[in-house]
C-alpha cells in the first residue's frame, strides 16, 4: 500500500512538473513578437522575379527571365507592335484586291466582305495606337480602379501603378492566409498534441491483471475532431495563398504578352476570336482583377485586430489578450488548455479553441470574399469585352460548369 | 522552291499514316480535282441556263463558284501556313522570353507541337515530383514513435500515451494531399493526349474539311472541320507552349539546375534543420518552431503554389479561349461547332 502511494505521488509530481515546465515556457506575455518573415519577399518576386534568401534550402533564384522581366517594366513589346501594323497594312492591301475582284465579277458577298473586314482593319490601327501609348494607360487605370475601393480611408498605401498593386496584394495575401494559415496550422497541431496527451492519461486499478481503467480526461476526445478540421482548413488556406500569389504573378508577368498577341491574332479574320478572347481577358483580368481585390485585402489585414480584439474588450477580457496576440496562439493552446482541462473547464477549452479559430478565419474569409467578388466580375467583364471586340461565343461560366 | 515545301510539308505533317497527312501524296489533288470536277458542273449550268430561261440559276452558279474559289484559296492558305507552322522554330524567341524549361531546349523538339507537348509532359512530371515528395514525408512522418508511460505497482497506477514528436497532423494532411494531386493530374493526363494528338489533328481535319468544302453538299461540315483544325492544331499547343513553358521555366528554376522537387525533399529531411525544428519544440520555443516550420516549409510552398496554378487555373483559361475561337470561326465558315460540349460528351 505504502509503495502504491509512493508511485501514485511520483507520477502526481512527474505530471505536475512537466505541466509547470510548459506553463513556464509557453505563457509568454502579450505582445511578445515571435519571429515572423516572409515566405516569399514581394518586392523582389514582383520587380524582379526573384524568391529565396530567407531559408537555407532556397538560395536566390530568378524565377522570371529577366528578358520577360524588362518587357513588362517597359510595357511595350516592340517588335510585336510592328508586326500587328505590318498586318494590318497588308489586309487593306488584299482587301482592295477583293474588293476590287468582287466590284468587277459583281460578286455582292465579296464586296460585303471586303467592307466588314475594312471596318475591322481600321479597329485594329486604333487599338494598335492606343497600346503604343504604353503601359502608362493601364497603370493610371489601375490606380483608379483601387483607388475607388479604398474610399472610406481603409488605411493601406496609394496605389500608383501596377507594380504597387500586386505587391501589395502579394504581401496582403502572404500574411492574412499563408503565414496566418502556418501559424495557425501549427497551433492546432499542438493543441491536438495536448489534446491527445490529455486524453490518453488513465487510471488503472487492475491487481492481478484484472479490474477497472478510468481516463478522467476522456472527454477530450471530443476536442479532438475540432482540432483535425481546423488541420485540414489551415493546411487548404496555405495551398490556396501560394496559388494565389502565384496566380497574381502569373497574370502580372504573362498577360502583357497575350495582350499583344491578340492584337496580332485579332488582325486576320480566321483567328479574331483568339485576339480579341486575349485583349479581353487582359484588360479584366491584369487591371480589374486585383483592383478589385485590393480594398478586401486592405480591410482583412486590419480585420484581425479591429473585431474582437480593440484595447476596451482586451482591457475587460484578459483571456483575449492572449487570443487577440497571435504570437501567443500556440501558447494559448498548450497553457490555457492544460490548465482548463485540469479544472474539467471542457467548456472554456472549446471556447477559445473556436474563439482562436474563428479570429483566424476573419481575415482569410473577408480576403476569400475579396478574390470570389473580383474573379466573378472579371470572368463577367471578360465576357462582355470579348462580344464586342470579336470573340462572342466567349463565355466562361458555360466553359467552367460543363468542365466541372 | 515548291518541291522543297512540299517536302518539309510533308516530313512535318507525316505522323501515324503517311497515307492521310502528306497532303502531296493524296489529299490535295483530290481537292483540286474534286473543285475542278464541281466548277466544270457549275459552268455547264452556267451556259445552259439562259437557254433554259432560267436566269437564277445563273446567279446561283455564281455564288457557288464564289465558294469553289475560296476552297482553292484556303487550301492555298493552308499549305502555306502548314509550312511556315512546320518550319518556325519559335524554340529561341520562347528561350529568350523564359517561356522554355532546360528539358524542353533540345533541337529535335524545336516545333511548336514539340515544344507543348514537352512542356505539358514536364509539368507532369513535376506534379509527379510533388506526389512522391509528399509519399516520402509521410513516410519519415509516420516513423514518429508512440510513447507510452505506465508508473504504479501491482495493476494500480497511471498510463499516459503520446507521440514523441508532435507532428503527426502532418501524416493526415499529406495522404489526402497525395490524392488531391493524382485526381487533378488527370486534367493535366487529358490535356498531354490532345496536344500529342494536335500534330495529327492539324492535318487530318484540314484534309478532311478542304474536301468536304470542294462538295456543296457537305460545305458547311467541311468549315466546321476546318475551325476545329486550326483550333486544335494551332491556337491548343501555342497557348500550352507558352502557359506551361512559363511555368515549367519557374519550377525549373527552384533549386539547382539538376535539383528535382525530390532530390530537396531529401536534402531537408538530411538537414540539421530538422533537428532544429524538434529541438525548439522539445524546449518549447514556439517562436523558433515557426521560423523552422517555414524555412522547411518555404520551397515547398513555393512549388506547390506554382503546381495549384498549373492545374487550376490555367487549363481553365486555356480552354476557355480554344472554345471561343472554334466557335466563332465555324460560324463563320460552316456549322457552329462547340468543343467543350464535344469533349464533356465523349467523356
Amino acid at each position: 500500500m505504502m509503495r502504491v502511494g509512493f508511485s501514485i505521488f511520483m507520477a502526481a509530481l512527474f505530471a505536475l512538473t512537466a505541466l509547470a515546465a510548459i506553463a513556464q515556457a509557453a505563457n509568454q506575455p502579450p505582445g511578445t513578437v515571435t519571429n515572423k518573415y516572409d515566405i516569399i519577399d514581394c518586392n523582389a518576386f514582383i520587380g524582379k522575379g526573384q524568391v529565396g534568401g530567407g531559408s537555407p534550402f532556397l538560395a536566390p533564384t530568378q524565377l522570371i527571365n529577366p528578358n520577360l522581366l524588362g518587357y513588362v517594366k517597359n510595357g511595350t513589346y516592340n517588335s510585336l507592335l510592328e508586326i500587328s501594323v505590318i498586318i494590318v497594312l497588308l489586309m487593306f492591301m488584299v482587301l482592295g484586291i477583293v474588293y476590287a475582284v468582287g466590284f468587277a465579277f459583281h460578286i455582292d458577298r465579296l464586296v460585303a466582305f471586303a467592307k466588314t473586314e475594312a471596318l475591322e482593319s481600321v479597329f485594329n490601327l486604333v487599338i494598335v495606337v492606343v497600346v503604343a501609348g504604353g503601359i502608362g494607360a493601364v497603370d493610371s487605370s489601375i490606380a483608379f480602379v483601387s483607388g475607388l475601393g479604398t474610399l472610406g480611408n481603409l488605411g493601406g498605401s496609394q496605389i500608383s501603378n501596377a507594380q504597387g498593386l500586386y505587391v501589395s496584394l502579394c504581401s496582403a495575401v502572404q500574411h492574412t492566409v499563408m503565414i496566418n494559415g502556418m501559424e495557425n496550422w501549427l497551433g492546432a497541431t499542438f493543441g491536438l498534441f495536448s489534446n491527445q496527451l490529455i486524453a490518453s492519461i488513465t487510471l488503472n486499478a487492475m491487481p492481478g491483471g484484472f479490474g477497472i481503467n478510468f481516463s478522467p480526461f476522456g472527454v477530450m476526445t471530443t476536442l479532438t475532431q475540432v482540432f483535425w478540421l481546423e488541420q485540414d482548413v489551415f493546411v487548404f488556406m496555405v495551398e490556396m495563398g501560394a496559388g494565389l500569389i502565384m496566380l497574381l504573378a502569373f497574370i502580372y508577368f504573362l498577360f502583357p504578352l497575350f495582350l499583344y498577341l491578340g492584337i496580332v491574332l485579332r488582325a486576320f479574320p480566321w483567328t479574331r476570336a483568339a485576339g480579341a478572347a486575349f485583349i479581353s481577358m487582359f484588360i479584366s483580368f491584369y487591371i480589374i482583377f486585383p483592383a478589385l481585390m485590393y480594398p478586401f485585402s486592405v480591410t482583412a489585414s486590419s480585420a484581425g485586430s479591429s473585431v474582437l480584439c480593440d484595447q476596451s474588450n482586451v482591457d475587460a477580457n484578459p483571456n483575449l489578450a492572449t487570443i487577440c496576440d497571435t504570437s501567443s496562439l500556440m501558447s494559448m493552446q498548450l497553457f490555457n488548455q492544460i490548465l482548463q482541462t485540469l479544472h474539467f473547464d471542457i467548456g472554456g477549452v472549446l471556447y477559445e479553441t473556436i474563439v482562436s479559430f474563428g479570429l483566424a478565419m476573419v481575415q482569410v474569409g473577408v480576403q476569400m470574399m475579396g478574390l470570389l467578388f473580383a474573379l466573378l466580375i472579371s470572368y463577367d467583364l471578360m465576357d462582355h469585352i470579348a462580344d464586342i471586340i470579336g470573340a462572342p461565343s466567349l463565355d466562361s461560366r458555360k466553359t467552367l460548369s460543363r468542365l466541372l | 522552291m515548291l518541291g522543297y515545301y512540299l517536302i518539309l510539308l510533308g516530313s512535318c505533317l507525316s505522323s501515324a499514316t503517311n497515307f492521310i497527312t502528306n497532303p502531296s501524296n493524296i489529299w490535295a489533288p483530290i481537292v483540286v480535282l474534286g473543285v475542278l470536277m464541281v466548277s466544270m458542273i457549275l459552268g455547264m449550268l452556267y451556259i445552259l441556263s439562259p437557254l433554259i430561261g432560267r436566269n437564277d440559276i445563273r446567279t446561283w452558279v455564281r455564288a457557288k463558284l464564289y465558294d469553289q474559289m475560296f476552297t482553292v484559296v484556303l487550301l492555298l492558305i493552308f499549305l502555306s501556313f502548314s509550312t511556315a507552322l512546320c518550319s518556325y522554330r519559335p524554340g529561341g524567341s520562347l528561350d529568350g522570353l523564359g517561356l522554355l524549361p532546360a528539358a524542353c531546349s533540345g533541337s529535335s523538339i524545336d516545333s511548336i507541337y514539340g515544344i507543348a507537348a514537352c512542356d505539358i509532359y514536364t509539368f507532369n512530371g513535376n506534379i509527379q515530383g510533388m506526389s512522391e515528395s509528399a509519399y516520402l514525408l509521410a513516410m519519415v512522418v509516420s516513423l514518429n514513435p508512440n510513447v507510452g508511460i505506465s508508473t504504479g505497482y501491482g495493476g494500480i497506477g497511471v498510463s499516459i500515451g503520446f507521440n514523441l514528436i508532435p507532428v503527426e497532423p502532418v501524416h493526415h494532411y499529406l495522404i489526402p494531399f497525395m490524392s488531391l494531386f493524382y485526381g487533378l493530374i488527370m486534367i493535366s493526363q487529358m490535356q498531354q493526349l490532345l496536344v500529342g494528338a494536335s500534330m495529327f489533328l492539324f492535318p487530318v481535319l484540314m484534309a478532311i474539311g478542304l474536301l468536304a468544302r470542294a462538295f456543296g453538299v457537305t460545305r458547311t461540315f467541311g468549315g466546321s472541320m476546318i475551325a476545329l483544325a486550326l483550333g486544335l492544331g494551332f491556337v491548343y499547343p501555342m497557348l500550352v507552349s507558352v502557359t506551361y513553358g512559363f511555368l515549367d521555366y519557374m519550377l525549373g528554376n527552384i533549386g539547382g539546375p539538376t535539383d528535382t522537387i525530390l532530390t530537396m525533399t531529401v536534402n531537408w529531411l538530411s538537414s540539421t534543420y530538422v533537428l532544429k525544428f524538434i529541438e525548439s519544440i522539445f524546449t518549447f520555443n514556439l517562436g523558433n518552431v515557426i521560423a523552422a516550420a517555414l524555412t522547411i516549409a518555404q520551397p515547398l510552398i513555393i512549388y506547390s503554389g506554382i503546381i495549384v496554378l498549373g492545374i487550376g487555373f490555367v487549363p481553365l483559361m486555356v480552354i476557355t479561349v480554344l472554345d471561343a475561337f472554334v466557335v466563332d470561326v465555324s460560324r463563320v465558315i460552316g456549322e457552329r461547332v462547340d468543343v467543350i460540349s464535344l469533349l464533356t460528351r465523349i467523356i
